[in-house]
């Protein structure tokens, strides 16, 4: 799903950001990025967000060549792609509810079969009672989990989190962890940016380590590693 | 929840119709929402529109309710009181002799008096007492009744000019030159060219109308400025909605909408105010343009039915031109304002 090759990030400031990385993602595969901050895992996912564009090497993300990807068309392209913000992102202005169909809004769906859909989010998150609340009123970890029922309300084959559990306590940390999990097993690539080498080196998932820029070393899923296809 | 790919394609997708009912309830819910703001904001819309509208009006009024009445400058010619009828016809001839002259109509004193008493207004008996000369020359008939004094109006020839075969020579220049070959010709008392004032009505009419377009430009300049203003600080309110919103894949387009139609509310709004506005101000100074149209006609003093339609047909024009206008300015600025702002607004 996604497939980085040799891929290398200069910002005009003249830092490096990014170093010839090559690695790929499978469909349904989970896979954290990890390192010091300033390490790079911000710059990766801007990559593949199209907030930024490589300095060189190729970068395919579903099928879609972001070298080459114009700036009209990442709108649709970032519509195929569920992503979650360290500090959540949500509109304090609009309800839960709202917030969760801000994609499906976006996408032009019918309310009806969109009012499903949200709520079908929320209760995956555990959240559906709170459906008419303002996000203010909510905990940290409620926020965060109506920003991830957000992220996965359009069905995205690509999921990315930016420190998702930046803020929460170890246990809730878990709990957000276990969500993605189940994402996973339905078919749905996650690529998530952590710095709590605790939480995830516990979890036997794939991880990418990144110092200054480059791979430095990669520690292969040893538990559940079933749902990685062939790629 | 299904999380197959293809789902996402084979989507039902909402009506574009029934998203922009939604975008723009969500607009008008914003502008109420800051109900001082918008309010403050229409009224300078409103008063930046009613300046140029009040001038179009003014124009109008003098155009339709003097210069169409009198749109053809005359000379009036009023002969010696003493003038006898062959006086009259000699004069007539003599004017007729003139070159550009189209048509003489001739008032005697006893017509002149009749439309004197119907224009003022005086009694009847009144009139009655300036009968006619033939009380004066036979006083001694109507002894009974109460001494007749003699009309004191002049018989009045009324010379209308044709067109100049000099090209260059304007009517009002020919009406201008002919008064002063007729003051020469005897028995003429004195005589007026009417094309003066209504030359220099005209221009004055031309100057507003000038005016006018002048400054509806200055103010639509303005207008695109102000309302460009608003829905920019109003983007930038919305920075991190907006930056969130691309992050999820909307496209500056659908971002945009919001603003699009806040623009077009604020500037269908500000039209209705400079109406209403106008509708206040015509009604406070339309008794002092009557008074002043009085000067020049008589028929502009009662409010005619025909005129309360005409009245109505033209708040109507207004209302439309007022709106249209408003809806237009205020689309485009925002489109303008808020196209740059959004493309600022990366993540």
């Amino acid at each position: 799903m996604i497939a980085f090759d040799r891929v290398s990030k200069r910002y005009p400031s003249g830092q490096q950001a990014l170093a010839n990385l090559s690695f790929a993602l499978a469909r349904g595969e989970f896979a954290f990025i990890t390192g010091h901050s300033g390490a790079g895992k911000s710059t990766l996912l801007k990559l593949v967000l199209g907030i930024e564009r490589p300095s060189g090497g190729s970068l395919v993300v579903n099928g879609h060549d972001l070298m080459a990807m114009s700036p009209n068309m990442l709108p649709s392209y970032r519509r195929q792609i569920g992503t979650v913000f360290q500090d959540h992102q949500l509109l304090n202005d609009r309800s839960v509810f709202d917030n969760v169909a801000l994609p499906l809004e976006i996408s032009g769906l019918d309310p009806r079969e969109g009012k499903r859909r949200v709520r079908a989010a929320l209760d995956k998150v555990g959240l559906l009672s709170k459906e008419r609340m303002s996000p203010m009123a909510l905990s940290g970890g409620e926020q965060q989990r109506v920003g991830i029922a957000r992220a996965v309300v359009n069905t995205p084959r690509i999921i990315l989190a930016d420190e998702p559990t930046g803020n929460l306590d170890p246990e809730l940390s878990a709990e957000i962890m276990a969500l993605f999990a189940q994402f996973m097993s339905v078919g749905v690539s996650l690529l998530v940016a952590s710095h709590d080498r605790a939480l995830i080196d516990g979890l036997g998932y794939r991880i990418l380590t990144l110092e200054e820029g480059r791979l430095s070393s990669e520690a292969s899923p040893h538990i559940k590693g079933t749902a990685a296809n062939e790629y | 929840m299904s999380t197959k790919p293809a789902a996402t394609a084979s989507l039902k997708r909402v009506g574009r119709l029934a998203e922009h009912r939604r975008e723009s309830a969500r607009a008008f819910l914003r502008l109420r929402a800051a109900p001082v703001a918008t309010l403050v904001t229409l009224l300078v819309i409103g008063i930046a529109l009613l300046l140029p509208s009040l001038l179009n009006h003014l124009q109008r009024v003098l155009t339709s309710g003097v210069l169409a009445l009198q749109s053809e400058p005359s000379i009036s010619v009023y002969l010696e009181l003493e003038a006898s009828e062959d006086n009259v016809l000699q004069v007539s001839e003599q004017i007729l002799q003139l070159t550009d002259v189209d048509a003489i109509e001739v008032i005697t004193p006893a017509q002149a008096l009749a439309q004197l008493g119907e224009t003022a207004g005086l009694d009847k008996d009144l009139l009655a007492t300036f009968d006619d000369e033939v009380s004066v020359r036979l006083p001694s008939q109507s002894s009974a009744s109460p001494a007749k004094s003699r009309n004191p109006l002049p018989t009045t020839l009324v010379v209308t000019p044709s067109a100049s075969k000099d090209s260059s020579e304007t009517v009002a220049d020919t009406a201008e030159r002919l008064a002063a070959e007729i003051r020469t010709i005897d028995s003429v008392d004195s005589v007026t060219a009417e094309g003066a004032w209504l030359t220099r009505l005209h221009a004055l009419a031309q100057i507003i109308h000038r005016s006018a377009q002048l400054l509806a430009v200055l103010m639509a300049i303005g207008l695109l400025a102000a309302i460009g203003n608003t829905v920019r600080l109003s983007v930038e309110q919305r920075r991190d909605e907006i930056r969130v919103s691309k992050l999820i894949g909307a496209s500056n387009g659908y971002v945009a909408r919001p603003f699009l139609y806040a623009g077009l509310f604020l500037g269908l709004g500000g039209g209705l105010v400079a109406w209403l506005l106008q509708l206040v101000v015509v009604g406070l100074v339309g008794h002092e343009v009557n008074q002043f149209l009085a000067l020049y006609t008589a028929q502009a003093n009662s409010l005619a039915v025909s005129q309360i339609a005409l009245f109505a047909q033209r708040a109507a024009q207004d209302l439309g031109l007022l709106l249209g206008t408003g809806a237009a300015l205020g689309w485009l600025a925002a489109l303008v304002a808020s196209h740059r702002a959004i493309a600022a607004c990366e993540p």
